[in-house]
């Protein structure tokens, strides 16, 4: 066999075998993965829709619906929003909402809101690339006390250093204000978009809105 | 690099003598990136055990009919699809594991010390020994990253996190529970100092047993 041949049929071979198992191996892990994260959405709803009337950050409380939020969302504009239920009706919402640029990149946090006065029930820090330490203390409880259980109106939901209530994190001004940004996205889909939530039709398994 | 080695010798070689970090310096990305916590650092070596341990052995049975001028394009297919394994593994069974180590899972398809020794050692020799160099190069470069791993992390946060799955952890306040932290340490610049002080180390021990 010459040389060129044996080359392309060795490369050809292995690279099929290759594309077999790991076709095999992704049947396999494919719906433990998908599991893990369906299970981590619900943890992270769970976190942000309390079963409280003024919760705390740093407290866990049971949860405040009895559907499952993760197969009962929806898209405003291009955002998704879970709703959670007691019954029929929908006590709170969580907003997967996207701040304003960070200090690295942008952060995505789940934002709980209840349905009824738009109180903030909960916030919990999806995905942040923000310097250890400093920006990422805004996953921290302590940070998230001073807004989590605010309405839309109790406060000015701005940093202290923009004449607001919020105290930002020292060093990390840019991170408290994007994390803001994203409770303010939230706040506005929760008052503009009151009863679409409540009309629209959920999102059918597996499907995304765009730009998720 | 001499070829006779006993069995031991094979695997004390790369733990000590070629120690894939502290003496080869390959692999220094994923070495430095991921080292913040000694969990972290653990799963890393171990996660690139597993393909080491995969691409050596394939490497080394297949080396007879792989023709010398794709061997290359060949061993990264064979990397890359443990590494896509290891990928999907993590994924499925130790997601919290999956999550902290991000990007750099994938990442190890480039890791030097792999391709380095499909390359250097596996390609030119049996199968048996292949997996012995494989064993002693992935148990030093874990046992690098661990230690700097858990330096880090007992200066900079005064933890040791040995285990982490859903909420089953074993993590030891090693400096009580009041302690500070120094911010330092868990970011980039405490790999680098951490690692130069291994390396400094090792060495000064290297003299003297000389």
């Amino acid at each position: 066999m010459p040389e060129s041949v044996k080359m392309i049929l060795v490369l050809t071979l292995i690279s099929g075998a290759a594309g077999l198992g790991l076709s095999a191996m992704n049947d396999l892990t494919k719906p433990l993965a998908e599991e893990n994260d369906r299970l981590f959405t619900l943890s992270s709803i769970n976190t942000v829709m309390p079963e409280a009337q003024t919760p705390d950050a740093c407290e866990s409380y049971e949860p405040a619906f009895d559907n499952s939020p993760d197969q009962d969302a929806v898209c405003v504009g291009n955002t998704i929003v879970y709703r959670g239920r007691k019954g029929d009706e929908i006590t709170g919402i969580a907003v997967k909402a996207i701040g304003d640029e960070a200090y690295s990149g942008t952060i995505t946090v789940l934002v709980g809101l209840r349905m009824n006065d738009g109180v903030l029930t909960g916030l919990k820090v999806l995905k942040h690339a923000e310097t250890p330490g400093l920006g990422s203390l805004m996953t921290k409880c302590e940070f998230q006390q001073q807004m989590v259980g605010k309405g839309v109106t109790d406060i000015n939901w701005t940093v202290v250093k923009d004449g607001g209530d919020i105290s930002q994190l020292s060093g990390a001004t840019i991170s408290s204000r994007s994390m803001l940004s994203a409770i303010h996205k939230a706040q506005a889909i929760w008052k503009d978009h009151k009863d679409e939530i409540q009309n629209d039709e959920a999102l059918a398994q597996g499907e995304v809105c765009d730009g998720q | 690099m001499a070829s006779k080695e006993t069995t031991l010798g094979e695997i004390a070689k790369g733990l000590w003598r070629d120690n894939p970090v502290l003496v080869l310096l390959l692999g220094l990305c994923p070495t430095l990136a991921v080292t913040n916590s000694a969990y972290n650092g653990l799963g890393m070596g171990v996660a690139t055990a597993f393909v080491l341990l995969g691409s050596n052995t394939l490497v080394s049975t297949l080396k007879s009919i792989i023709p010398k001028s794709v061997r290359i394009p060949v061993y990264i297919v064979v990397i890359a699809t443990f590494v896509t394994i290891v990928d999907m593994l993590l994924k499925a069974y130790m997601y919290e594991l999956s999550q902290s180590l991000g990007l750099f899972v994938p990442l190890i398809v480039v890791n030097c010390v792999i391709l380095g020794r499909a390359e250097a050692f596996a390609s030119k020799n049996s199968i048996g020994r292949s997996v012995l160099d494989a064993l002693g190069m992935s148990l030093g470069f874990t046992l690098a990253l661990f230690t700097l791993g858990a330096i880090r992390e007992i200066i900079g946060s005064g933890t040791l996190t040995l285990f982490q799955l859903g909420e089953t952890e074993v993590k030891f306040f090693v400096l009580g529970h009041n302690y500070p932290g120094i911010l330092v340490m868990i970011l980039p610049p405490g790999a680098f100092l951490t690692l130069g002080f291994m390396l400094a180390g090792k060495n000064a021990i290297q003299k003297r047993m000389k």
